[in-house]
């Protein structure tokens, strides 16, 4: 399964965007992640409630702009991937 | 797009004629002077490869279509203004200091704007020409500094007027293949370590000045341009090691430098105006404008980091609880996003000029100079007073690393047990660094002094308008949205209590 991240630019950040990508890199070791492809899901980390990082029209999507723990962000990474699944 | 080490790499293919403390700089690129400043400007090249930041490091070229890096842009957007800004913020956090390739990303974007005005008016090819320069810049990811202020001599007579003309640049030859210009420019921010210099006019020039009335770009080790690298405060600490600095990796502001041009070629294809004195007024105004613009981006970055270093001092010292700190530190941050909230409102409110780019609202963009001119020192305040005395009494680096003093040292400059003395000497000189010295009158001068502000805040406020509304309000003039209201006039309205 194919996993694009895609950041906002990070000019203030309320709390540490990069933390997403850890805990999803650190709980899905499977995924292939990268930063620009075409893939089954793309993750929005958006550093604030503006919500730079977001792209309307996505498909499959998840977007973070705010602290999340850990248990909920592998909690939505694998509703995104069950929706994915045939 | 270059990297950081690459841009590092770029710089030594050039041989600039620089002079700092009597020599000759050999290389701009490992000079300890120099090398901060270097590095805070490579920031600029590394965070527009990084996948975390290049939403708004990047942007994509209107001439070409390629991913450029964001600083060779030309704006064809608010969005992209407000981009810019963030992108500053940004680099302010990640440098503590100036990255100083905003000034050429202003110049090639006021020049944009005004040689396409110019050609309408003259029929001239500036515009293709800054059009073909901007190409070059974004094709091979240069850094041009911006230069505008000329050194001006006896401030109360106009260019022509100086006992010496070479106080302001100008043409002092015309070729078939070109201009050959004199004079100088002052303060211009990252010169030594940009790959190409914009000479733009620095004031508005009347009929009789049409020499001075030129614009021109010269790669930094073109013939006859000599840089006289300036001192700033404490810049020799940068020889003692990496404690006293404050910031040693990228120093403070933006390392500046009086550019002379003795009598410099210039080939046409890089000659952007050559006598159009009544484009000079425009051309100042739109590059002053996108230059103040930035300031809410770039100093409240680096206010972040003053910031984040007071309250550092602060839990280092034990007194980050005391209710007077916490106030003074929200203080601080209300004073920052103050600034960074002009920065947006000029960016949002910006506007598309017939040469399709977009600028700032001027107004704003000056009123956000203008805070930067006070906001600075006030936030500075407080960073001294929370850190106390001793950022300014702190014993030497050497003294430290001295065995026969290392230990008393550690012990009496100790704050709170957990933090070891090292750590807490070396925030105290960050806010050393951030709040003394350079950055202060850099806050105060860069973009323009407070009174250029002022004078563009009046002539772009529309007093009229506020003197006719206060006139309706008062009841000098008529209101008709009252008598809309109210369904009768205000005389009668207020019959009845006569």
């Amino acid at each position: 399964m194919k996993v694009a991240i895609k950041y906002c630019g990070g000019c203030n950040e309320n709390y540490s965007r990069e933390e997403v990508e850890k805990v999803i890199r650190k709980n899905f070791p499977d995924l292939e992640i990268f930063y620009s492809k075409p893939a089954n899901v793309v993750v929005f980390i958006s550093g604030c409630k503006k919500g730079c990082a977001f792209v309307h029209g996505t498909e499959n999507f998840l977007h973070f702009d705010c602290k999340r723990s850990e248990e909920e962000i592998v909690e939505e990474v694998k509703r995104a991937l069950w929706r994915e699944k045939p | 797009m270059m990297s950081g080490k690459e841009y590092i790499e770029s710089l030594r293919k050039l041989k600039p004629r620089i002079y700092f403390m009597g020599r000759r700089i050999e290389s701009v690129a490992d000079d300890p002077i120099l090398a901060p400043h270097v590095n805070a400007a490579a920031m600029t090249y590394e965070l527009a490869l990084d996948p975390r930041y290049e939403e708004i490091t990047t942007a994509v070229s209107h001439l070409t279509g390629e991913k450029i890096n964001r600083f060779t842009h030309i704006h064809q957007s608010t969005e992209d203004l407000v981009k810019k800004v963030r992108m500053l913020r940004l680099l302010g956090q990640k440098t503590g200091s100036c990255f100083q390739r905003c000034v050429g990303c202003d110049a090639i974007n006021a020049l944009y704007i005004t040689c396409y005005d110019i050609d309408k008016k003259y029929g001239t090819d500036y515009f293709e020409r800054i059009k073909d320069y901007v190409k070059y810049v974004q094709k091979n990811d240069l850094m041009p500094a911006g230069a505008m202020t000329d050194v001006k001599g006896d401030r109360s007579k106009r260019p022509g007027q100086q006992v010496d003309k070479d106080l302001y640049v100008r043409v002092v030859e015309k070729r078939e293949d070109g201009i050959v210009v004199r004079g100088a420019k002052a303060h211009i921010t990252g010169a030594v370590n940009s790959h190409e210099i914009i000479v733009m006019p620095t004031r508005a020039l009347e009929a009789d000045e049409k020499e001075f009335a030129v614009s021109f770009a010269v790669p930094v080790d073109a013939e006859g341009v000599t840089m006289i690298f300036g001192r700033q405060t404490n810049d020799l600490r940068r020889l003692d090691g990496d404690i006293d600095c404050g910031n040693a990796k990228y120093a403070t502001v933006g390392g500046e430098a009086l550019v002379i041009f003795d009598n410099v070629f210039v080939p046409w294809e890089r000659v952007f105006m050559c006598g159009e004195h009544d484009f000079t007024a425009q051309l100042v105004e739109v590059f002053a404008t996108f230059h103040r613009q930035n300031y809410g981006g770039c100093k409240v970055g680096v206010a972040d980091v003053l910031i984040g270093a007071t309250a550092n001092v602060a839990e280092m010292q034990g007194i980050a609880k005391a209710s007077h700190v916490v106030d003074k530190i929200t203080e601080m941050i209300h004073l920052a996003e103050t600034c960074w909230c002009c920065s947006l409102a000029c960016s949002y409110e910006g506007y598309r000029t017939p040469s399709g780019a977009y600028m700032p609202n001027p107004l704003l963009a000056n009123v956000t100079k203008l805070n930067i001119t006070r906001f600075p020192y006030e936030w500075s305040r407080i960073a001294q007073d929370i850190t106390g005395g001793i950022v300014i009494t702190l014993p030497s680096e050497k003294d430290y690393r001295n065995p026969e003093t290392r230990d008393l040292i550690e012990k009496y400059m100790k704050g709170v047990a957990e933090v070891p003395t090292e750590q807490r000497m070396r925030m105290i000189r960050l806010v050393e660094n951030l709040s003394i010295g350079a950055e202060l009158p850099e806050s105060m001068h860069g973009a323009g002094s407070p009174q250029a502000q002022k004078i563009m805040i009046a002539r772009r406020s529309n007093l009229e308008m506020k003197k006719e509304i206060a006139k309706i309000i008062a009841g000098i003039k008529p209101d008709e949205n009252f008598r809309k209201i109210r369904g009768v006039s205000e005389e009668e309205y207020f019959a009845r209590f006569k």
